[in-house]
């Protein structure tokens, strides 16, 4: 995630208007889940990954790394799909048969699938078309101007400050683990697994109390002025 | 300004903070506290804020007793700011222009000023070159800088820092010592609590030492770092110009660069006696 958004501020196109990068990722996406056209699907899908490998001069191995996270669980779900069973062999264009049951693809299935995993890969590279160069400041520009709730973007404004300090904060306490042996073994990585997770919850207690004194000393009134 | 008499404060565990301590705030422009851990330095920070409300004694603010009605605490936060220790912890935006800007505007501070200021403050903590940086990728001392910063914008007359020095390195500790300097000749009061005593000897006039939450020594630095011994018994030590000054023979100078100049005066005399009378080395 930190990765993502140090390509969000740092890439080519992080200059660009936000508003125009937000009406195209928004326009495209909306074509993509209209129209059932697999060949429109993967030219999107196409054309967004040239967009920021090329101009937004995101590394390619990276982008790639990105898309096999989701795309493992993709290609899982796509088989599933994919594969039929049936007592009956007539319908499958290819089919194996196991204890009389015949596994296999019908044609009906393998177009519906077809058709989801290049929508999926259309939907995937605008969400990472989106998160990799338009940073959160300007997401907010863009929440203001599709006048969002303000209390909505203030959510959204804090929950990523602190999603990036409990990360932070996450990997000290799991190095300091890995630095005292605590994942030598399963039992060992258990317990620090539990230990890490206790630790975490400890220290949004107390970060909480924290900030609370913080907020009174800058004479909070409610409203974080997003 | 600020004083507070015969303060104590028991938290409600039990544990006492603060022993009927008594400060007077007007006897410098920097003022030092310092103390072992435990010895009472934030929670008097957070009772000058009027986070914490004292068990008995007072705080004075311009010789009246703070009061801890909202408004009024709304009014007395706007002319006292606190920096403290942990940046992460106080730095709420994901962008440093909106966090400085941030008690600014909830002060209800029109838009243009805000932006003057919190430029001005930018400019002050030299921060100007990454306010469109998100705060998660700067430095440690970057993001104590974006704190002091949002404590100077609001043009507070006494900013209380906790800590400043700590976890910083020998240039971002320059810089903070130069933001104190500059805030001290903008007739800001600064009242700073820290364990660094080279620290706190470098940019202070006045220094109280805290001990089981009470003030045990006061005074001016030269004089209360001469005190060795009570210091010990705080659990303190003197900074290395003192150390010098009491095991050399030479006089207690406040900055580095002095001694060096006061040894190298010293050396040329000496050269120029020799001189004068020949060789020390003859046969």
């Amino acid at each position: 995630m930190l990765s993502m958004d140090r390509h969000a501020y740092s890439n080519g196109l992080t200059d660009a208007n936000p508003l125009k990068k937000g009406a195209f990722a928004g326009t495209l996406l909306g074509i993509a889940l209209v129209f059932d056209i697999s060949t429109l699907h993967l030219l999107i899908a196409l054309g967004t990954s040239i967009i920021v490998i090329i101009m937004g001069k995101v590394d390619f191995r990276v982008y790639l790394k990105l898309f096999m996270i989701p795309g493992s669980f993709l290609i899982l779900s796509i088989l599933t799909l994919l594969v039929s069973i049936s007592t009956d062999q007539k319908n499958f264009l290819i089919s194996g048969e196991i204890f009389g049951f015949y596994f296999g693809v019908v044609k009906t299935s393998l177009s519906l699938s077809w058709l989801i995993f290049t929508r999926c890969l259309a939907t995937l590279s605008i969400a990472y078309f989106t998160a990799l160069t338009i940073p959160v400041n300007q997401m907010v520009v863009i929440m203001k101007k599709l006048r969002l709730p303000s209390v909505l973007i203030e959510l959204i404004v804090l929950m990523y400050r602190f999603i990036n300090i409990f990360i932070k904060s996450f990997y000290e306490s799991y190095n300091a683990l890995i630095l005292k042996n605590g994942f030598a073994d399963l039992r060992k990585s258990r317990k620090s697994i539990s230990l890490l997770a206790a630790m975490m919850f400890n220290k949004i207690l107390g970060g909480y109390k924290d900030w609370r004194v913080v907020l009174e000393t800058k004479n909070f009134n409610g409203d974080f002025h997003v | 300004m600020i004083k507070v008499k015969g303060l104590s404060y028991v938290y409600k565990d039990g544990s006492v903070a603060l022993k009927n301590m008594t400060l007077d705030f007007n006897n410098g422009n920097v003022i030092g506290i310092i103390g072992e851990n435990g010895a009472g330095k934030s929670t008097l920070f957070l009772n000058i804020m009027g986070i914490l409300k004292p068990g008995t004694g007072e705080i004075l603010y311009k010789d009246s007793q703070i009061s801890y009605d909202r408004n009024y605490l709304k009014n007395y936060r706007k002319k006292i700011g606190i920096v403290f220790q942990d940046p992460d912890k106080q730095i709420f935006f994901s962008n440093v222009y909106d966090d400085i800007a941030f008690a600014l505007r909830n002060s209800d501070i029109p838009e243009d000023i805000v932006k003057n200021r919190v430029l001005d403050a930018l400019e002050d903590t030299d921060l100007l070159e990454v306010q469109k940086k998100p705060v998660h990728f700067l430095s440690y001392g970057q993001k104590k800088r974006v704190s002091i910063a949002g404590a100077m914008a609001m043009d507070c007359e006494i900013i209380l820092f906790d800590e400043p020095s700590a976890g910083l390195d020998p240039s971002m500790r320059e810089k903070i010592i130069n933001i104190i300097h500059n805030l001290k000749s903008e007739g800001k009061k600064v009242i700073i609590s820290s364990h660094d005593m080279d620290f706190i000897y470098k940019v202070t006039d006045y220094i109280y030492v805290l001990k089981d939450g009470s003030n045990v020594l006061e005074g001016d630095p030269s004089e209360v770092f001469l005190n060795d011994d009570k210091l010990k018994e705080c659990g303190l030590e003197q900074p290395w110009l003192i150390k010098i000054h009491q095991n050399m023979k030479v006089p207690a100078f406040k900055e580095e660069y002095e001694l060096y100049k006061y040894w190298s005066e010293i050396n040329e005399n000496s050269n120029n006696w020799n001189g004068l009378q020949g060789s020390p080395h003859r046969d």
